[in-house]
């Protein structure tokens, strides 16, 4: 089984938008901006470590939609604990002033 | 998905088949529930990137897939490449094969004699004590009363202990009297054993007092054979030795001790032990315990020795000096110390055995795995790390030595039976060797080992193939890199060392076998017959009796058509070793140790014709006649080594001894006789003395008849005299002195056996070893040899050549294996009763025979050399 501790950011972005209520691959992919080559496998992967797990959606509530039936993944209590790790983790990416650059918002310069 | 661009539709159609098929349904759904949400939220725009999302997610499942099953997957090409090779395959199971079934048949040996509990209730528990004397070389003798008493009052240690001694008796008034082996034994004895009667009870601390009736107890097996298992007989009064007895119980054979007993008696003392029984000087009781759950037997062990070290340590003289007690598991217990030596050889031996077969599999797989040197180059080129490919090798190898072990077991579970016929011992049922769960535990775990001792050189070796010269066009030499072919040579050389060493000790038992079997014992034991009788106390009370009985007995033997001579002994001469009567004789005046010198000898009681029945004239002075009886001047007859210990320079005849402390009566020295064997293993040079039997009479005498013609020819008019004599009285062990000679080299010839399979298997491997390098070298160097042919090199000198590499091979693993094998047969001869020691000629001739064979190995392939055309050999490259 692959390690938790080294989750790619990607990933790690991936668990954030699950933990905020996004529950299926196109939702989060608008999300985050990640693209579908990353938010998939990482579901996937996400699933396999046992911070989400996932489940397909109640076949009534698609018939009625008249779609096919979604896979809705949730965040796991271990996914919970292990972001907070995480997001701890990359808490090094704080904003930043860098010159000559726009400031992202809410940022002021020293 | 009709919504979609066909190039994504494309996109999606190659992702799909990459899922593995088992998740594959699920795969669909999910994208087709992507697809149609991205197809309302945007009308079918960018469903490119969405199906190259469906990609990675399908890469990513059979990523995920594949490291689950990599190593099975692995194992499943290793499966295959086997198969394509079955010469290979075969030739390394069989080799393989052979090295772990001796391994198992050693094993089920060991497992069976040595390490089985008995099956009694905690049987782990169970411990002997005995006393040992390491200053003396005593090793593991009877425990004398007072000793007993002392070890075992630790009861922090021993939750209850018993004391025992083991005798055989005859058991009269139920046909035929029979001779029966069984114990007399202390109360507590079947309550330490925790055996549990099947009819009946067992013996009981009551069953000592000599107010209560004497009680006796049988195995399932006598109560089987003697009264037909009927469950009456308890109460029944039965006749042993001429003494009643009340049954009270019958014991299961398993749980029965010692070993094959077929009666127990209580100890009767009364009260307190006579005096001849309390003394600590009598080393006569065997004695079992069972330990306090939770101790271990070496702290048990240590504890006990402290307590006999204290009284030995502070009141022991003479050869008392350095006695001390040790603890030792109740196990199945064959003969443990002699089975432990033997096995323990055995199991060096076999490792030999599977060391040669696991060098022999390394060297096939070193070869094998050349063969594909371009296949591992290319795994590792498609980006196979060395792990990987290190992995694959040992996974072959791992199949190779399973199925090697599955060959083994089935090699095992064939020769186990007729191994165990040729057994010294003849085992109870419970203990049958045979092929069990821990046996193939074993066998499996040698499996193991075995594919990564054999497997791992090769697989490192093979696996640090460099890429871009293998893959260079006509580089199939590079492979017989310097490096493989030292490694190779190096473990052929191995291999016939440890041969080397096998066949010598293999020569070496069968050389002892030999001359044990024709050494002179002294007289000629053709046309003797023997057999032991013990005539009943209760009819026999006094020495008057008992010396008419055997007066009579002789004379009525020597009436028999075809006897010429007949006479009593209280130890018969040759056959297995048995436990004798040992004495301390002084001189008449010399002072008692440890002032002056004492010597010891064995004590053995004759009739008048002894020395004529055997055949042997004494070298001075004369034999005993029939006028040393009871009332003549005592008088003794020595033997040559016991004259030459006592008295080196003077004369002893005429001199007087006595045995100290023992009868201590002075005794003339009236004659010395050449030394005889009494025990057919241990020779020759035994001090002893003899004392006419009148002169000193025991109920339990042997008698020696030699015949005219055939022994056996004699025995049932043998049988009438000696019934007619007394119907009451069993003739024990009833046979000829030579089958019994031949008997008591069973351990040694059993020792043979085996050290001769071993060493024969051994011999193939190695020689099989020296035949595949070589014949190995010559495929590889076809090309030169084939130059050289074409240069004008003759056939022959090629040949040469190719025999002279063997030659240097086999000359240096023989050379080593010597040195080694020197060694070696020193710690054999220490440690194996009887065996002889350096032999220069078994080691000539292993020598001789290895180094012939590994000739013949190398001129097989070599003759190949001579068919090589040269013009083809090169326009191979």
């Amino acid at each position: 089984m692959a390690r938790r501790k080294d989750l790619p950011i990607g990933t790690v972005m991936v668990l954030h938008a699950l933990a905020r209520g996004h529950r299926h691959g196109f939702d989060i992919l608008d999300q985050t901006g990640l693209t579908s080559g990353t938010v998939y496998p990482a579901l996937e992967r996400l699933e396999r470590l046992g911070l989400a797990h996932s489940r397909w959606e109640d076949a009534a509530i698609a018939r009625q939609e008249k779609r096919p039936p979604r896979r809705y993944f949730e965040i796991t209590p271990t996914g919970k604990a292990h972001l907070v790790e995480a997001l701890e983790r990359y808490r090094v990416l704080s904003p930043v002033i860098i010159d000559g650059v726009r400031h992202p918002k809410g940022v002021k310069p020293a | 998905m009709s919504d979609v661009s066909w190039v994504a539709r494309a996109v999606f159609h190659v992702a799909e088949v990459l899922v593995p098929r088992h998740r594959r349904a699920a795969w669909r759904r999910q994208w087709d529930a992507e697809i149609a949400y991205k197809v309302r939220a945007s009308a079918g725009q960018g469903t490119l990137g969405l199906a190259l999302g469906a990609f990675a997610h399908a890469l990513y499942l059979k990523r995920e897939e594949g490291r689950m099953t990599g190593y099975l997957g692995d194992l499943r090409h290793a499966m295959r490449t086997l198969l394509r090779r079955p010469m290979f395959t075969g030739l390394s199971v069989l080799t393989l094969g052979v090295g772990i079934g001796s391994a198992t048949v050693v094993f089920s040996l060991a497992e069976a004699l040595l390490f089985r509990p008995l099956p009694l209730e905690h049987g782990d528990r169970l411990v002997t004590l005995y006393s040992t004397n390491p200053s003396t070389g005593w090793d593991r003798y009877n425990v004398s009363y007072p000793d007993y008493v002392d070890w075992t009052a630790r009861t922090d240690l021993f939750a209850s202990s018993a004391y025992y001694q083991s005798l055989q008796g005859d058991l009269s008034g139920e046909g035929d009297p029979a001779r029966l082996s069984g114990a007399r034994a202390s109360g507590g004895f079947f309550e330490t054993l925790g055996t549990h009667a099947t009819v009946g009870r067992t013996l009981v601390a009551d069953d000592q007092d000599p107010a209560n009736p004497a009680a006796i107890v049988f195995s399932e097996g006598a109560w089987g054979r003697l009264f037909g298992g009927d469950p009456s007989v308890v109460g029944r009064t039965v006749h042993l030795d001429g003494d009643a007895y009340t049954v009270v119980g019958v014991v299961p054979d398993e749980q029965s001790w010692p070993l094959s007993a077929d009666f127990w008696v209580p100890l009767r003392f009364g009260a307190h032990p006579p005096q001849w029984a309390d003394r600590r000087s009598n080393h006569m009781w065997e004695v079992i315990a069972r330990l306090q759950p939770g101790v271990p037997v070496d702290a048990a062990s240590r504890q006990v020795a402290e307590v006999a070290d204290r009284w030995y340590g502070a009141n022991a003289t003479g050869t008392e000096v350095g006695t001390t007690a040790v603890v030792v598991p109740v196990r199945s217990g064959v003969a443990p110390d002699a089975a432990s030596v033997i096995l323990g050889v055995m199991g060096l031996a076999v490792l030999f055995v599977l060391l040669i077969a696991c060098m022999n599999q390394s060297n096939l797989l070193l070869t094998h795995a050349s063969g594909r040197v371009r296949e591992l180059s290319l795994r590792s080129a498609l980006g196979a790390g060395r792990g990987r490919l290190v992995g694959l090798l040992l996974g072959e190898s791992l199949l190779l030595a399973l199925g090697g072990g599955a060959v083994g077991l089935a090699l095992a579970g064939a020769v186990l039976s007729p191994v165990m016929r040729l057994a010294p011992v003849a085992l109870p049922p419970y203990l049958a060797v045979r092929v069990d769960w821990a046996v193939l535990s074993v066998a499996v775990a040698t499996s193991l080992v075995a594919s990564v001792l054999a497997g791992l050189i090769p697989a490192l070796h093979g696996s640090r193939s460099s890429v871009a010269e293998t893959l260079k066009e006509g580089s199939a030499q590079s492979s017989q890199s310097r490096g493989g072919k030292r490694l190779r040579q190096g473990m052929v050389i191995s291999q016939l060392a440890l041969s080397v060493v096998l066949l010598s000790a293999a020569g070496l038992t069968i050389r002892t076998f030999q001359a044990q079997l024709s050494a002179d014992a002294g007289f000629d034991v053709r046309h003797l017959l023997s057999f032991t009788v013990r005539i009943p106390g209760a009819r026999y009370p006094d020495g008057a009796l008992r010396a008419q009985y055997f007066d009579e007995a002789v004379h009525r033997l020597e009436g028999v058509p075809g006897v010429e001579a007949a006479t009593v002994t209280s130890r018969l001469p040759v056959g297995a070793a048995r436990s004798s009567l040992y004495r301390v004789f002084l001189f008449e005046g010399a002072p008692e140790p440890p002032a002056g010198p004492d010597f010891d000898g064995a004590w053995v009681t004759v009739g008048a014709d002894y020395f004529r029945t055997l055949g042997v004239e004494p070298v001075r002075g004369r034999g005993f006649t029939r006028d040393d009886g009871a009332g003549a001047p005592p008088v003794i007859i020595v033997n040559e080594t016991m004259a030459r210990r006592m008295s080196p320079d003077q004369e002893i005849l005429g001199r007087r001894i006595r045995s100290w402390r023992d009868e201590n009566l002075l005794r003339e020295v009236v004659g010395v006789v050449p030394d005889i064997q009494f025990s057919t293993m241990s020779g020759r040079a035994e001090p002893a003395v003899f004392v006419p039997a009148a002169q000193a009479v025991d109920r339990q005498m042997s008698f020696l008849i030699r015949t005219a013609g055939k022994a056996a020819a004699v025995v049932p008019a043998v049988r009438a005299a000696m019934a007619d004599l007394d119907p009451d009285v069993a003739l024990a062990d009833l046979g000829t002195l030579d089958s019994a000679h031949r008997q008591g080299l069973a351990g040694v010839r059993f020792v043979m056996v085996l050290f001769g399979a071993f060493g024969g298997l051994a011999l193939v491997l190695a020689v099989s070893g020296v035949y595949g390098l070589v014949a190995y070298s010559v495929s590889q160097r076809t090309r030169e040899i084939g130059i050289r042919i074409a240069m004008g090199a003759s056939a022959g000198s090629v040949q040469a050549g190719v025999v002279a590499e063997g030659a240097r091979l086999a000359s240096l693993g023989i050379g080593v294996g010597i040195v080694l094998a020197l060694g070696a047969a020193r710690g054999l001869a220490a440690r194996v009763v009887g065996l002889g020691g350096l032999d220069p000629q078994t080691f000539v001739g292993v020598a001789m025979l290895l180094g012939a064979a590994a000739l013949l190995a190398s001129w097989l392939p070599a003759r190949r050399v001579s068919r090589v055309d040269a013009v083809k050999a090169l326009r191979t490259e």
